[in-house]
């Protein structure tokens, strides 16, 4: 009798075996690529969110960064101490995910030998990472995508990206502009509270309204990935928000937009997402209710070309070589991490040899915009055209407005 | 009032999915921790068929809810029924690890970000001062129907009978011939199969994701802490009764401890009536 009972046909178990082997392959470490043959090759370590919540952004940060790394080594590699060398790039990914990120860090460093990082897209995994590398003199890692502020108090750490603090005023300012328009006092907060670069602001963003003579009608938290944001605008309706600030991820942000004008909210959102039409078309957001939705954060390339930047040569070609290897635009932060790269490069140009983590950072320190002609994003140059204060670089952001269902950046602030 | 509607809404996806996953508790008796992927494939699927592959909504629907179907039979005849002589607690790490595969498979294939059924309904039944939207009306109305027909099936056909006796005592039906494989993939069958209805449904209103199913899974076993093993409107009502409490704690405390609310009154209720809101207590 017992055997009649484990007769169940070997197809759902083959399949099952399957499915495990299938996860097991996907689930395995990272990948390298980009020296291009033999000879002396620099690692680069890149760490990214390919996978999980920040995989929006991560995937078009690492295909940024491998922009950067095949140019450079299609032009014959780096010249440091006299010695031409490739640069190698191994991949890890952080899955989003703090713990992994921390263990990814760790692997660069002592089995991959890589000291120069790159990365990551997410702020919890980099305020995570952080605390392994703070204190080493032999690790440079230039953030190009993590918008928490603090992190480049740290000797290792260079960040040539928007910070979200840089975010917070532009975008009280802007709600200043609307509310001359017509007037606005209640202001709804609706905030991802997994973010850390965003539950870091919260506090400035509401002191800042105070100080606009606004009223918080509702704070409303949410996790990244919500399916529902009902709770929150009920919330937002019955305190009678006439503006929202919206915080958080684009995917996410595309789901309140479409729940909240359903709901019968009708007012503006400001966003600081790095809004796209794709965004919008995967939560099957109607074109009409994006109409209020301003989007405020660092240009993507075709903006620097529409708004005629003066980096609008180099945001073209960066678009266009994007575009024809990834057969895709580049994301929010893929100007950033390509930048990131060939900053990186330069400095290493300018060390006595790989080794050389001081001299790469007294390169870092001094190097001024012009010295990078290629770099494709609105670096604000500092007292003396430096691309770093306290390394950290800054930036001019734009504003975009959903219109023919696409957004278009209106102008540059900050 | 909009916060109850709000709460009666999302209850009534917690109240779909419970009931199956009550179904599959009392007949197998494993914690079957991995339902929710049945959600969730439900969902994705549903959105996958509409927005890739152009199917009709009703037919991607219906394919949605039988995805979740067969997930769940695959799992019984693979996991669940080969250990099913294993001690609780192997069961247990096994179904958490189906959990961690299914995720991980659903996050390569479909990415993480939330999706959403694109339909062609639009505008919102007036509802005193609130308004409920028409594809909320239908996931309400659906859940009802279902957990009806499911209610009926249990109660006035012989195999529910069959099925009721096992969760009354296995050992008695056993006894008295009852097949136990075949009952056990009916329960995995109408189960899993609520469960994807019930993530096809939700798709139409609100996001699906590859790694929403191991929260569901969590409201689904409140909704039935809520209730108490044995009541299918028991499920339904308790299911309700976690909607309203996420909503009206959400929105009037905060949302971000929205899903604490529902913990805190399992706690009290696990304290003041051990055996659910619905659940008869047991005597000697």
């Amino acid at each position: 009798m017992a055997t009649r009972y484990n007769a169940f046909p070997k197809g759902a178990l083959a399949a099952a075996a399957a499915v495990a082997a299938v996860a097991l392959v996907a689930g395995c470490g990272g990948g390298s690529s980009g020296s291009g043959g033999s000879g002396e090759t620099i690692k680069i370590g890149e760490i990214d969110s390919l996978t999980g919540a920040s995989r929006t952004y991560g995937v078009p940060q690492h295909n940024g960064i491998q922009l950067a790394v095949d140019e450079i080594n299609g032009k014959g590699g780096v010249t440091v101490g006299g010695t031409k060398y490739q640069l190698e790039l191994t991949t890890e990914d952080d899955k989003s995910d703090p713990a992994t990120g921390v263990a990814a860090v760790q692997k660069l460093l002592s089995q991959d030998d890589s000291h120069f990082i790159v990365g990551t897209l997410s702020s919890e995994v980099a305020s995570a990472y952080i605390p392994v590398i703070k204190n080493r003199d032999d690790v440079v890692n230039m953030v190009v995508g993590a918008a928490v502020a603090g992190i480049t108090d740290y000797p290792p750490v260079y960040r040539p990206r928007v910070t979200s603090a840089q975010y917070t005023p532009q975008q009280v300012d802007f709600l200043d502009q609307l509310a001359k328009q017509s007037p606005i006092t209640n202001v709804g907060i609706v905030y991802d509270q997994t973010h850390s670069g965003v539950v870091q602001q919260l506090p400035v963003i509401k002191q800042k309204l105070a100080d606009g003579h606004y009223t918080v009608a509702a704070e409303q938290a949410f996790d990244l990935s919500a399916s529902t944001f009902d709770t929150q605008i009920a919330a937002v309706l019955r305190g009678g928000a006439q503006a929202v600030f919206f915080q958080g991820y684009a995917p996410d942000a595309a789901t309140f937009v479409k729940q909240s004008r359903a709901a019968g909210y009708t007012g503006p959102i400001i966003t600081a997402v790095g809004f796209t039409s794709k965004d919008v078309q995967n939560a099957n957001v109607p074109s009409a209710a994006m109409n209020g939705v301003y989007d405020i954060g660092a240009p993507f390339p075709k903006d620097l070309v529409a708004l005629g930047s003066d980096k609008a040569s180099a945001a073209k070609t960066f678009a266009d070589a994007y575009q024809a290897k990834f057969n895709d635009e580049p994301g929010f932060t893929s100007a950033s991490a390509y930048n990131g790269v060939y900053i990186l490069a330069k400095a290493l140009e300018q060390a006595s040899s790989p080794k050389d983590y001081a001299g790469v950072k007294k390169a870092l320190d001094g190097m001024k915009t012009t010295d990078v002609p290629n770099l494709a994003e609105s670096i604000i140059p500092q007292t003396a055209g430096e691309i770093f204060t306290a390394h950290q670089a800054y930036f001019q952001s734009a504003v975009h407005v959903w219109k023919d269902n696409t957004f278009q950046a209106t102008a540059l602030v900050g | 009032m909009q916060e109850l509607i709000n709460g009666i809404v999302q209850g009534s996806v917690f109240a779909l999915v419970a009931t199956g996953l009550l179904l599959i508790f009392s007949i197998v008796r494993v914690p079957h921790f991995a339902h929710g992927e049945s959600v969730m494939i439900g969902g994705m699927v549903t959105t996958t068929l509409v927005t890739q592959a152009h199917l009709p909504l009703v037919l991607a629907l219906v394919l949605g809810a039988v995805s979740g179907l067969v997930l769940g039979l695959l799992m019984c005849a693979g996991l669940y029924w080969p250990l099913r002589h294993y001690p609780e607690v192997s069961v247990l790490a096994a179904s958490l690890a189906v959990v961690l595969l299914i995720e991980t498979v659903a996050t390569l294939i479909w990415g993480a970000d939330p999706r959403v059924t694109p339909t062609d309904l639009s505008g919102a039944l007036p509802l005193a001062s609130a308004q409920v939207q028409w594809d909320r009306v239908i996931l309400v109305a659906a859940a009802l129907v279902f957990v009806t027909a499911t209610w009926a099936y249990v109660h006035h056909t012989p195999r529910g009978r069959a099925m009721r006796a096992m969760a009354l005592n296995r050992t008695a039906a056993l006894l008295m011939g009852i097949p136990v494989r075949r009952y056990w993939l009916i329960a995995f069958a109408i189960g899993s199969g609520l469960a994807g209805a019930a993530g096809a449904l939700y798709s139409l209103s609100f996001g699906v994701s590859a790694t929403m199913g191991s929260q569901i899974t969590l409201n689904a076993f409140i909704v039935i802490v809520f209730a108490g093993v044995g009541s299918i409107f028991g499920a339904f009502g308790g299911g309700l009764l976690l909607g309203i409490v996420q909503s009206f704690g959400g929105s009037y405390i905060s949302a971000g401890y929205q899903e604490m609310f529902g913990f805190v009154v399992m706690v009290v209720i696990l304290i003041v009536k051990p055996q659910g809101l619905f659940g008869a207590a047991k005597t000697a």
